[in-house]
């Protein structure tokens, strides 16, 4: 390939991208004015109580004083480090467990043969995602209650009866395995879409050199929904922070708080110190946690490029 | 000789396919079991929307009854608040994907202007939010509040699909959106006779995505519709339903059969999910969009 | 260059949406109540009500609403708040300036409202608008929403004081192990003995929200969640015998008296249980005793005729045969019985700061809904009816409902905007007793109330900054820990009342409660 031949194709690409230009502008202006005009809001975590509900927006902003009262609140607590120690635990446990398996499922439900089954195994694999925290958690207090059917096995088999929900020690398992059957399905999805689209001819090509199925979803899917599967890891590292407030909520009781109180369960407890019209604490975990998430979303970027050449951007 | 080389390559044959066929039956029991422990929840909140009150349900009715379901069709605020939820989830979905695709569109140009900074400028929008008050503001100061307006254009840029567009445009095969170019179509025709065609597998998820999260979003309606409840969609419906505090001392049917009517609404708010999904599935056939364009 | 541009476009769309912000006017602002009104002018009010449970079109359309049209003159047309986070709703009602005359709040919304300064000042206008009001509420009741010497609003007295957190027995059970209701601890663990023995269960449950078990705490002088202890207002778990009551109940917990599974208990699981505790076949968990609210009886009733322990008709009736009712135990047969008695106020109606001009009106409107004298009995009509039509006098002189044009009267509550407390109680009772074992129930346990009855003193502070800001923490905390300790004996309560008092803010509720209290009680 000529230089010339390559100069011309890229002069020809900038023609075209000036043309493309409009296409991000609907996108970025609906970004602007529903999320960065807000972000200025992010200041309120500085302020002092301003009154927003008697004054109009900069009126409230001016009378009240700058201050780090929320963030010292924040971090006044003595278990705090607990807390992000219990938030990091729980949520590098779902990632390294329950991260890989919508891959696998959505590779299992690709390779069945009868479309209709297929079909209806994702209909139903999908379903616990509709269902709240709360009924879920109600379901399996159930299930793993004290006389509930796991119990009942492990009785039968001579052991003694656990609480499986009030022990801290079964606590962060629980919080995985629930989270697993509640979103595994769910996630697949994205995975199905990508391994949908790869070229037939590929496997076709694989069947004739004699690879066996394990080979080929090891040759062909994964390394051709690899793509997705960074972005997918990159985001989710992003929200390492975030180890699942709803459910950590419905599940957390006073025997378990131990090992199971998150950053996002203890700051709603000291919201209600707060009242209702107290937005500065939430505003300010909120700066906390996306801080670290912007540093983190970009090391994961970063890190993925240098290493395999694919990132979110 | 020639019967012998027959026999093996029989055998080999066989093996092959004792091989796949043991892969096939290992996956399907394993999809059965994951299926069967998936449709739980299901079950239980379809036993308790279908019992009397006053049973511990577990996965089958108690006291079977049709009353709670009868209440939910008769209670006119569900069913215009599904009203909402439809007009909300169909504009919604087809103005964020659109203008989520047409971003991703341009963002998978390696070469396009500013791509790296559009990209963070994007993710920094999925990462941090201004809070409360100041989105309140915003939409307040726009018109939007006590509108359905307030419930689709806040959510109109979901960055995780976006991202999701791009990297499945940029594992597409170029030519054929240069053949078109070159056949002189412009970027507008580009996007929407070949691009979105060929992409209708992401597409598709990602309109569920965008379809499902439109769908059970609550906290948008909490916020902006403030009293309203004209426009209060099927999840803020619900919630409220749940939420509300049953004056025992009436005594009457609905309060005593309140957490089973509360079933029996979840059980039909998913309904309408259940019956798009298979036009969703529809999209995902494999081989279709690639074998297009090689043809 | 292309970048700059974009960069410049960017710029360009923040200071427009900028200025449109700026832009946003003003709409009204402070205002004086105006004192000179017109009360024959009536003008037409508006008012924001909490969640009731009905559509809108329903409350406005309702037979009270349009009674009380009819009564007082005035057209008014009700809001009302979603049952989903309602304070986060008011709020924004708040920074739209919606105008509503008039706002009805819990008592926390009105104690965040007025710390914001957003409640209009309505001493003056009361004495000129509404004399029955001030007439037919309560010194005690006042003080609950003065702040400062001032009035920002009408308190709503909870409907009846009443002693609602028994322990309830299956008393089939105790007839078949031939044992008498327990008077006393010692007596109480002999009957959680034999029941935890026949049912191969835990006898005693309750749910995840039951720190205080009243009627066992008050054996240990614990009655009431913030209470006098010679001179000094302390929270429960502040007091004196506190450590006591845990021992008590880790050892009933470690001799596999108590559910295993109470810190994860809701109601439900716990009905399910005590009425699983009824029937001889049942497997999975059962229990003879429940420590509940009383106003649980009618899902234990309701489940009890589901599960057909007893029948439909049983169910109408009062159920002596079944359930036992204890309000409080005693540590020796002859000390003298006290019980926690609830009270309170469950809204305040106020009046937002930008609607001060027409305070006028609406109080002239609330007044006219509290008058009860034998020619004017608007209360009345508007709680339980008209004699003969809704309601007969009973031989004890209550008010005894006839169904079902009784039933007109279920929404009544929602109507209120403070209540005549010299009457409300008596009318209310009209509907509990439609149910007969709830009644039965509420005056077994409301016997001598006056003489033993011990109120929760924070049920009558008015807003105080510091109680205010920790209460919810407190109380958490309390709970939580009460569960852990349950479990693990009073190991660590040096260490929980160390942080309660410290970085909970108990140390700073309690002398702000104390600082009231003795200001209040010296006078």
């Amino acid at each position: 390939m000529s230089s010339q031949k390559n100069k011309l194709t890229l002069g020809y690409k900038a023609k075209k991208y000036k043309s493309l230009i409009p296409f991000v502008i609907p996108a970025v202006l609906f970004a602007v004015i529903f999320s960065y005009l807000p972000m200025a809001g992010i200041l309120i975590a500085f302020k002092d109580h301003p009154n927003f509900l008697r004054y109009d927006v900069f009126e409230a902003f001016a009378k009240s004083d700058w201050t780090l009262e929320n963030f010292q609140k924040l971090f006044s607590d003595p278990d705090i480090l607990k807390y992000i120690k219990n938030t990091l635990i729980i949520s590098v446990m779902k990632i390294v467990i329950l991260f890989p398996l919508p891959v696998i499922l959505a590779v299992m439900i690709t390779e069945l043969k009868s479309k209709r089954f297929s079909k209806l195994v994702q209909g139903i694999v999908f379903l616990p995602h509709f269902f709240s925290w709360v009924v879920i958690v109600g379901i399996f207090n159930n299930i793993f209650g004290m006389y509930g059917p796991i119990n009942n096995i492990g009785t039968a088999l001579g052991m003694d009866p656990v609480h499986f929900m009030g022990e801290p020690s079964w606590f962060r398992w629980l919080v995985v395995i629930l989270s697993g059957w509640k979103e595994i399905g769910y996630s697949s999805i994205a995975y199905i879409a990508a391994i949908m689209s790869i070229d037939p001819a590929l496997y076709e090509a694989a069947k004739i050199d004699g690879a066996s199925k394990l080979k080929q979803i090891w040759n062909i899917t994964i390394p051709s929904i690899m793509p997705t599967i960074i972005v997918m890891l990159i985001i989710r590292i992003g929200y390492l922070m975030d180890a699942g407030f709803e459910q950590v909520y419905a599940m957390l009781n006073p025997n378990t708080l131990e090992t199971g109180e998150i950053i996002g369960t203890y700051v709603y407890r000291l919201g209600f110190l707060a009242g209702s019209t107290d937005y500065g604490l939430s505003t300010a975990v909120g700066l906390f946690n996306g801080i670290i998430s912007l540093l983190l979303i970009l090391g994961a970027n970063y890190i993925s490029k240098k290493k395999t050449g694919n990132g979110v951007w | 000789m020639v019967i012998m080389d027959k026999n093996l390559m029989q055998n080999k044959k066989g093996n092959k396919i004792r091989e796949s066929s043991v892969f096939y039956t290992i996956n399907t029991i394993l999809l059965v079991i994951i299926s069967a422990v998936c449709f739980l929840p299901f079950m239980n909140v379809l036993s308790v929307a279908l019992s009397t009150a006053g049973f511990q349900i577990n996965f089958k009715p108690e006291g079977f009854t049709l009353y709670n379901f009868k209440y939910v069709f008769q209670d006119e605020g569900f069913w215009r608040a599904m009203g909402v939820s439809f007009l909300v989830v169909i504009c919604g979905t087809i103005l964020s994907v659109i203008v989520m695709f047409a971003a991703a569109y341009a963002l998978s140009k390696k070469d396009f202007p500013c791509r790296k900074g559009l990209m963070v400028f994007f993710i920094i929008v999925m990462i941090f939010s201004g809070g409360m008050v100041p989105n309140f503001i915003v939409v307040k100061t726009l018109g939007l509040t006590q509108t359905p307006w307030a419930l689709i254009l806040p959510s109109v840029v979901q960055v995780y699909n976006l991202i999701l567009i791009k990297s499945y445009l940029e594992g597409l095969p170029g030519e054929l959106e240069e053949s078109a170019s070159i056949d002189g179509a412009n970027n507008l025709q580009i996007m929407f006779k070949v691009l979105l065609p060929m992409s209708m597998p992401c597409v598709a998820s990602v309109s569920l995505f965008t379809a499902v999260s439109l769908w059970n979003n609550y906290t948008s309606a909490l916020l902006y519709l403030g009293t309203d409840e004209k426009w209060y969609p099927l999840s803020l419906y619900i919630l409220n339903y749940i939420n509300t505090q049953p004056d025992i001392l009436s005594g009457t049917m609905d309060v005593i059969q309140k957490d089973n009517i509360e079933a029996a609404m979840i059980v039909v708010s998913i309904i309408p999910i259940l019956l798009v999904y298979p036009l969703v599935l529809k999209y995902f056939t494999k081989g279709v969009t690639v074998g297009a364009v090689k043809g | 260059m292309k970048k700059l541009l974009s960069i410049i476009l960017l710029i360009a769309m923040l200071c427009t949406s900028v200025l449109a912000l700026t832009a946003c006017p003003d709409n009204g602002g402070d205002s004086e109540i105006n004192m000179d009104i017109d009360l024959s002018q009536k003008i037409d009010l508006s008012v924001l009500i909490p969640s009731s449970g009905k559509k809108i079109e329903e409350i406005n359309n309702n037979k009270n609403a349009l009674l009380l049209e009819e009564l007082t003159g005035y057209k008014v047309t009700y809001t009302q708040l979603p049952a989903s986070d309602a304070s986060g709703t008011l709020n924004t009602e708040f920074m739209n300036k919606t105008p509503y005359n008039v706002i009805k709040l819990t008592k926390d919304q009105f104690s965040d409202l007025v710390k914001d300064d957003l409640l209009v000042d309505i001493t003056d206008a009361l004495a000129k608008f509404a004399p029955d009001i001030l007439a037919n509420i309560s010194e005690e009741s006042w003080d609950v929403v003065t702040v400062d010497g001032r009035i920002y609003g009408i308190p709503e007295r909870a409907s009846s004081d009443n002693i609602e957190n028994p322990i309830v027995f299956n008393y089939d059970l105790l007839l078949k192990l031939n044992l008498d209701m327990p008077e006393t601890l010692a007596e109480f663990e002999a009957v959680l003995k034999a029941m935890t023995e026949y049912l191969g269960k835990p006898a005693l449950t309750f749910n995840k929200y039951t720190p205080l078990v009243h009627a066992i705490s008050s054996a240990f002088g614990i009655h009431s969640y913030w209470q006098e202890y010679d001179g000094e207002v302390l929270f429960y778990m502040n007091a004196p015998r506190y450590d006591e009551y845990i021992e008590y109940m880790h050892s009933l917990y470690e001799k596999g008296y108590i559910d295993v599974e109470v810190s994860t208990n809701d109601d439900a699981a716990c009905v399910n249980r005590f009425v699983n505790g009824f029937k001889a076949n049942a497997t999975g968990a059962k229990a003879g005793a429940y420590a509940c609210s009383l106003w649980t009886v009618s899902s234990i009733v309701t489940s009890l005729q589901s599960n057909e322990v007893i029948t439909k008709e049983e169910s109408a009736g009062e159920l002596d045969n079944y359930l036992g009712y204890v309000r409080s135990l005693k540590e020796n047969a002859d000390d003298d019985e006290k019980v926690y008695r609830s009270s309170g106020y469950t809204y305040i109606t106020a009046i937002p700061y930008y609607m001060a001009e027409n305070a006028g009106y609406a109080l002239d409107w609330m007044n006219s809904k509290i008058k009860d004298t034998a020619t004017e009995d608007n209360f009345r009509q508007l709680v339980i009816g008209e004699e003969g039509k809704h309601w007969e006098k009973t031989s004890d002189g209550g008010y005894m409902p006839i169904n079902p044009a009784f039933a007109e009267k279920d929404d009544a509550h929602i109507f209120l905007n403070g209540t005549n407390e010299n009457k409300y109680t008596e009318y209310w009772l009209a509907r509990v007793r439609k149910q007969p074992e709830l009644f039965r129930a509420w005056s077994e346990l409301m016997e001598d109330a006056d003489e033993v009855g011990v109120y929760n003193i924070a049920d009558f502070t008015p807003p105080l900054a510091d109680y205010n800001t920790y209460r919810s923490s407190v109380e958490e905390y309390a709970q939580t820990q009460f569960y852990v300790m349950l479990k693990d004996g009073t190991g660590i309560l040096d260490n929980v009342l160390t942080q309660l008092n410290g970085n909970k803010g108990c140390d700073k509720a309690t002398a702000d409660i104390n600082n009231w209290y003795k200001n209040v009680y010296t006078k």
